[in-house]
């Protein structure tokens, strides 16, 4: 098994044994299964997905909504330092619609490179956000 | 008479403001726990990153990078003032105007321009009235449990400034937590980032302990590093408003609670003060009465 803490500024949001993490790096969605080998890497806004169990089917799997942040492997162990997380079960889609719209006004009307590239990270967080409350519905349908 | 109700008139008024300063303390007390809490939360997010980093600086050393340059002339320097938003905190916001305008002066002896960015309304009304301070930005209206996401755009700025070359350093002005009695007013380099070197943190390093010395970097340890340095100037900012609100709520808390016990020494004092004017009152009264029986009889 492996210990996945989730921590951000605002607290640890998550220490527990886990069987595989899914985490989103630039280099695309990755698995961390236990004994990785020691790593460190970037993560990239996006979902963060738990596997508790290794007979946990997909539907089992616990999600979180990121902004980004880093990761350290060493095969027991696996913390992720990231900007902001959300448990699915805490993700109002309502609001993250909003806040995306909100984010895309804000990139068209952006004057300078750094007004945009912070509009650009709202859009992904809200983005990430989506994308779990999506993912939080089809399992509840299955 | 006119007297005694006057002084009762008084007793009232001194009471209600008890009640107030005594809600006010409670609320504070309530306010600097939480503060309290947040402060060592965030705690271990500080302390992860700077394991990373300490680690990452053996691969790539990290005076390497623009942020940790340290520039022989300082032209211009940038002071991130915290303050708070309202007043009644004792000398909190005091300390910290004296703290300001202290290094501004310092400043100008030396020919080094200060730029300023204010959180709380109070430390913006101060920075505005001063001379020879460019303010880049005020941040009123601070929530009293700020987020990561409200500092977020003040570390931007901080970085963008440094590594523009606009400025040359970046100090934090703020109110240290070091228990619920005593605060005090601090300042604090934050750019150029320093390597985090706690004690025993190398020792451990060179064990292995953290079990990352055989660890690949992807994509690289340079673009690691690259993003892990703003995350811990972030998280160092962050930490020290967190130290504010939590030092802000407890000076609070203890200048309602003097304010309180004034309050109660006022209405003692009043107390007697009433006491002695109705016993005059009855004495004198019955004197009155004695004297006129005496004329009559």
């Amino acid at each position: 098994m492996l210990t996945f803490e989730l921590v951000t500024p605002e607290g640890v949001k998550f220490t527990e044994e886990a069987y595989e993490v899914l985490l989103p790096t630039p280099n695309g969605q990755i698995g961390i299964l236990p004994h990785h080998m020691p790593l460190v890497t970037l993560a990239v806004p996006g979902v963060i997905g738990i596997r508790r169990r290794a007979d946990d089917p997909d539907s089992r799997i616990e999600h979180f909504a990121t902004g980004g942040g880093f990761v350290e492997v060493d095969g027991k162990r696996l913390r992720l330092l990231a900007d902001t997380a959300e448990h699915a079960e805490d993700i109002d889609e309502l609001r993250a619609k909003e806040a995306l719209e909100r984010a895309q006004e804000l990139q068209q009307t952006a004057e300078d490179h750094v007004a945009l590239a912070d509009a650009t990270a709202l859009i992904e967080r809200n983005l990430a956000r989506l994308k779990v409350t999506e993912i939080k519905r089809r399992h509840n349908r299955m | 008479m006119a007297q005694i109700q006057l002084i009762k008139r008084r007793m009232r008024s001194v009471n209600n403001t008890r009640q107030i300063t005594k809600a006010m303390e409670m609320v504070a007390a309530s306010k600097m726990r939480r503060a309290q809490e947040a402060a060592l939360r965030s705690r271990t997010y500080t302390n992860s990153a700077k394991e990373v980093l300490a680690r990452l600086n053996q691969l790539t050393p990290a005076a390497n990078y623009p942020l940790f340059e340290r520039r022989e002339a300082v032209a211009r320097r940038l002071i991130i003032l915290i303050t708070s938003d309202r007043g009644l905190a004792g000398a909190y916001n005091a300390n910290l105007a004296r703290l300001f305008i202290e290094n501004i002066q310092a400043d100008q002896a030396r020919g080094t321009a200060t730029s300023a960015i204010v959180i709380g309304a109070q430390g913006a009304r101060l920075a505005a009235r001063l001379d020879g301070v460019d303010l880049v930005g005020t941040y009123p209206d601070w929530p009293s449990e700020p987020t990561a996401a409200d500092i977020r755009p003040i570390s931007h700025t901080a970085i963008r400034l440094f590594a523009d070359r606009l400025v040359d350093a970046v100090e934090v002005i703020y109110t240290n937590f070091i228990s619920t009695i005593r605060q005090e007013a601090i300042f604090e380099p934050l750019l150029p980032a320093l390597l985090p070197l706690q004690p025993g943190l190398e020792h451990e390093l060179k064990r292995g302990v953290m079990g990352l010395e055989e660890a690949t970097f992807e994509p690289s340890p340079e673009s690691v590093m690259k993003a892990v340095v703003p995350r811990m100037i972030e998280a160092q900012l962050f930490q020290a408003t967190l130290e504010a609100v939590a030092s802000e709520q407890s000076m609070r808390m203890m200048a309602m609670k003097n304010a309180s016990d004034n309050a109660s020494e006022l209405i003692e004092d009043l107390t007697l003060t009433y006491n002695g004017a109705r016993q005059a009152g009855i004495t004198q009264e019955l004197a009155e009465i004695t004297a006129g029986a005496e004329a009559i009889s």
